[in-house]
């Protein structure tokens, strides 16, 4: 690796310790250190081939290594992508500095390509893109120097010097190309891959997502989706903050761990806590409500296949312009036929104050309060008793609901299933251990119950990314939640949330970050997360987007046209000639002086005539004299 | 076009990322990585024949060394302007530990980037054996301007050269091996430094031109002394009897001895004939030209069956 391929691979280690610390995954502790490390790289260079500088590097990676074993050893998984980037940025500083002259670069460029590849998936916003952008033309300048070293030349002799221009425009070219195939080769917007429908298939609870049954105690790893399933569209109304709460499914009986639903509320029908939902046409229902209307919403199901209609407890009216939909009678929605093959079903949802309740049905309360007693662990009652102790007699059930729910959510982390440490049952929860949102809705739910105040089990959907300014939001598949209602003579059904807030598998999500940023680039940047089946058709069926590909295509040739003129800076006498063979039909071969042209062609006398003449006006024009 | 060291990791690293890929649920910044990757090899594949075209290399009509010597010779790059990073291959000998010797590809020369003027090359091989020896398949190749894939273009399917005999004289090879056998020093320098043969010296006499005087000598004896050189007389031994039954070592030690004659002659512009088992062959004047000289050098070989009891040792001109 020569002095100049060495100062390329500087600003790549740059670009990737960048790409590294735009995740936000690796403390700033990490991270200044490598890049101390890269820039002094210059200083390091003459050390490099000694045997002492290489014992104390490899000693400070010894150190290293014993210093991320011994975290990972305490925090366990939890830590494993910060711990894997941090090695490979590391790897980079380590191959910047000690890559001796005669050892060739290539592990570095493919460590390199796969930080950007990775941090790609945890890249917060646009300013991956523009360190990509930034990146590029680095990398193309160092396969340049590459390829001068491959023909066995020195890539620091004078005459042998990268065109950082031209790996500027191979970069624009690559970079312009990707992004049009990005745009216009048709593919599966849905694709599983076949690797996670090998494993989905043998463990459905691998994967985070909506489901109407829950099942405590599951096993395995999960991971987290980022699959678009609703898409939200403010229509009209005051719609800056949105309701959070997307209810699918309601689970009422539990037994042996599981949360079902109750087939007495799950037929189709009038619901059983007013007000009551009206069925106005076979695709519209609503319900009484207090006030005016505080918005509506446009909801769109980016994923097919899914019966439910997902609708908050604001909800005050529903309609598909698309499909009919059916009521329950625990005040869900669903749709009672699925097609074959499904683009983009879409409902709208009017949000208000729905109107009060005034009563409670028994048959409802009864069916919140089963199973009776006995469902929570000894630790889990005696968490019950001390909750139970500080709480003041006659407070209603909906301020007990709150202090239950702020006192679970404060016993345990929140964890995926499968990662280390994670509770496999309520005894666990109750003991410390780290849960995730079912488990904590769970004991929520019972503990409600102990009190004998009816509630139930949601699961359904959080929204976290919304855009106040565009009034649009999405809800990914990782999403999913489940929380806990209570029906309420005042207020109807009220969502209590258990789960710890701050550790929520997506609390600070990078996407919703990065879309509530303003600028083309992070326009640019949603745009491209978003892009799906619907962006793609309606890109290609746009005539501006074909007129100006034209028109760049145009653009580009001309502008490379007027760049060769410019270029060769033939004099008028030259391009006269040229025009002239040209139209004989006569090649010249490169370094074929016009005298040599006229001596070799055989051509008719007239054509012959008008060759001489042209010769010897570009003669005549050379010379300044004729010849 | 086949992929350079380079290539070959890029492509592996391609095809994980391509089965990461269709492994995983779909997603949009995966997918123009993949994009990107796959534009890059496109591109990597079909840049450098452009940087290639146009390229064409000249070589010397006779390509000729020495034994003992490594054999350096120049080539002609015609090459445009856009040329980059350029290299010449040619399959050839190449001595391996083992004393034996292999064919093996080896690069030639390489031309950093072209333009309107001839560039020369140097193009230096390892030292050989006399004899005649072929350098084949080759080839021109360039893989930028991003080293993944190289293009190729054969240039001409053989290129022959020629290993000569040193040229060292009978008397100078028996002087010295009869010194070294007596443990005294090198003999001195045979000739002067005007190519001549140097017959030895003697005092400088008035009309001596000053340029021969042998400061050395002069020092050591306190007296000025000239280098007196054999001069040129009109009857100078022509005739060179090659003895081809010899074995190989001692055919080998004659042909240094008519090597170094007939660089003698052609110096001095005369003519030397060599009589050998096919009859007479004479070079230089009245004769063939030197070139084929040269020729006869390189590709001269023993008879099959030496008949080595009866034949005398060395060789005789006069």
């Amino acid at each position: 690796m020569g002095k100049r391929l060495r100062r390329i691979c500087l600003y790549l280690t740059l670009c990737s310790t960048g790409f590294v610390q735009i995740t936000g995954v690796v403390h700033w502790k990490w991270i200044l250190p490598f890049f101390a490390l890269t820039l002094a790289a210059p200083l390091f260079q003459n050390w490099i081939e000694k045997k002492t500088w290489k014992t104390l590097w490899n000693a400070g990676v010894l150190g290293l290594f014993v210093i991320l074993a011994s975290d990972a050893k305490e925090t366990g998984v939890r830590f494993l992508l910060e711990d894997g980037l941090i090695l490979a940025a590391f790897c980079q500083v380590h191959l910047l500095n000690n890559l001796g002259r005669r050892q060739n670069p290539d592990l570095f460029f493919f460590n390199g390509f796969l930080i950007a590849l990775v941090t790609a998936f945890f890249s917060p916003d646009s300013s991956y893109i523009l360190l990509f952008l930034a990146y590029v033309p680095g990398l193309f300048l160092a396969f340049q120097l590459r390829s001068i070293e491959q023909a066995g030349l020195d890539p620091d002799s004078p005459g042998t010097q990268p065109e950082a221009g031209k790996a500027l425009r191979i970069s624009v070219f690559a970079l312009g190309f990707s992004f049009l195939g990005f745009g216009l080769l048709p593919r599966d917007f849905q694709r599983e891959g076949w690797a996670s429908a090998l494993l989905g298939s043998g463990n459905p609870g691998q994967e985070v997502g909506f489901s109407d049954r829950i099942e405590l105690g599951q096993k395995g790893p999960t991971k987290l989706s980022n699959k678009p399933v609703l898409e939200l569209r403010g229509i009209r109304g005051q719609l800056a903050f949105p309701p959070r709460y997307w209810r699918g499914t309601t689970l009422s009986l539990f037994h042996s761990g599981s949360w079902e639903q109750d087939p007495r509320m799950t037929h189709p029908g009038k619901n059983r806590l007013a007000p009551y939902w009206r069925q106005t046409s076979s695709s519209t229902w609503q319900r009484r409500s207090l006030g005016e209307e505080k918005g509506e919403f446009e909801v769109r199901f980016k994923l097919s296949g899914i019966p439910q209609i997902f609708l908050p407890v604001q909800g005050i009216k529903i309609r598909s312009p698309m499909q009919a939909i059916q009521g329950r009678k625990d005040g869900t929605f669903f749709r009672p036929w699925l097609p074959i093959k499904e683009d983009g079903f879409s409902y709208f949802v009017t949000l208000g104050k729905p109107d009060k309740p005034r009563h409670i049905p028994k048959l409802l309360r009864s069916s919140l309060l089963i199973p009776p007693m006995d469902q929570l662990p000894p630790n889990g009652r005696a968490f019950l008793n001390r909750v139970r102790a500080t709480l003041q007699p006659g407070s209603s059930p909906l301020r007990i609901a709150r202090i239950l729910a702020e006192k679970i959510s404060g016993i345990a982390p929140y964890l995926l299933p499968g990662e280390k440490g994670a509770a496999r049952n309520l005894e666990d929860l109750f003991a410390g251990k780290g849960a995730h949102c079912e488990f904590f809705a769970t004991a929520l739910a019972l503990c409600l119950r102990e009190f004998r105040i009816p509630a139930r089990v949601a699961t359904g959907f959080l929204l976290r990314e919304w855009d106040s300014k565009k009034c649009r939001g999405i809800i990914r598949k990782k999403d999913a939640h489940a929380w806990v209602e209570v029906p309420d003579i005042q207020r109807g059904w009220v969502v209590f949330d258990a789960t710890p807030a701050t550790s929520s598998p997506t609390a600070s999500d990078p996407e919703a970050e990065g879309q509530a940023r303003n600028g083309i680039l992070s326009r640019f940047w949603t745009s491209l997360l978003g892009f799906d089946q619907r962006k793609q058709q309606a890109l290609l069926s746009s005539p501006s987007f074909w007129l100006s590909l034209l028109g760049l295509g145009i653009g580009y040739w001309g502008l490379s046209f007027l760049l060769s003129r410019k270029r060769e800076q033939l004099p008028l006498a030259y391009r006269n000639y040229h025009r002239l063979i040209k139209g004989l039909g006569i090649h010249r071969a490169p370094h074929e002086t016009p005298g040599e042209v006229l001596q070799r062609s055989q051509l008719p006398p007239d054509k012959q005539a008008r060759l001489e003449e042209g010769t010897k006006r570009l003669e005549a024009s050379y010379y300044g004299r004729e010849t | 076009m086949l992929p350079t060291p380079l290539g070959m990791k890029a492509l592996g690293f391609y095809g994980l990322c391509w089965f990461a890929f269709t492994a995983t649920p779909y997603t949009n910044l995966f997918f123009f990585l993949i994009l990107f990757q796959s534009l890059l090899l496109i591109l990597g594949l079909g840049l450098p024949h452009g940087y290639l075209r146009g390229v064409e290399v000249r070589f010397p009509s006779s390509i000729k060394g020495r034994k003992g010597e490594p054999l350096t010779f120049e080539i002609a790059w015609k090459a445009p302007d856009k040329a980059r990073a350029v290299d010449l291959w040619g399959m050839g000998l190449q001595p391996t530990s083992t004393q034996k010797k292999k064919k093996k590809k080896q690069r030639l020369a390489s031309l950093g980037r072209g333009g309107e003027r001839r560039m020369t090359t140097k193009v230096s091989l390892p030292t050989q054996e006399r004899g005649v020896f072929h350098l084949t398949s080759l080839r021109l190749r360039t893989s930028y301007p991003l080293g993944l894939f190289r293009a190729q273009k054969t240039i001409s399917d053989t290129l022959e050269y020629w290993i000569l005999p040193n040229p060292i004289p009978q008397s100078m090879r028996m002087v010295s091996q009869n010194s070294l056998e007596r443990g005294e020093e090198e003999p001195e320098q045979l000739l002067s430094d005007r190519g001549r043969e140097m017959a030895g010296i003697r005092e400088f006499r008035p009309g001596d031109d000053p340029t021969r005087v042998y400061w050395k000598k002069s020092a050591q004896r306190g007296v000025l002394v000239v280098r007196e050189g054999i001069e040129p007389t009109a009857h100078k031994p022509e005739l060179f009897i090659l003895d081809e039954t010899q074995e190989k070592e001692a055919f080998e030690r004659q042909l240094e001895a008519l090597a170094y004659w007939g660089q003698k002659q052609e110096r001095e512009h005369r003519g030397l004939t060599l009589r050998c088992l096919s009859g007479d062959l004479r070079f230089g004047t009245r004769g063939k030209c030197w070139e084929e000289f040269d020729r006869f050098l390189a590709h001269a070989q023993p008879a099959p069956n030496p008949v080595t009891e009866s034949t005398p040792q060395g060789n005789s001109h006069g």
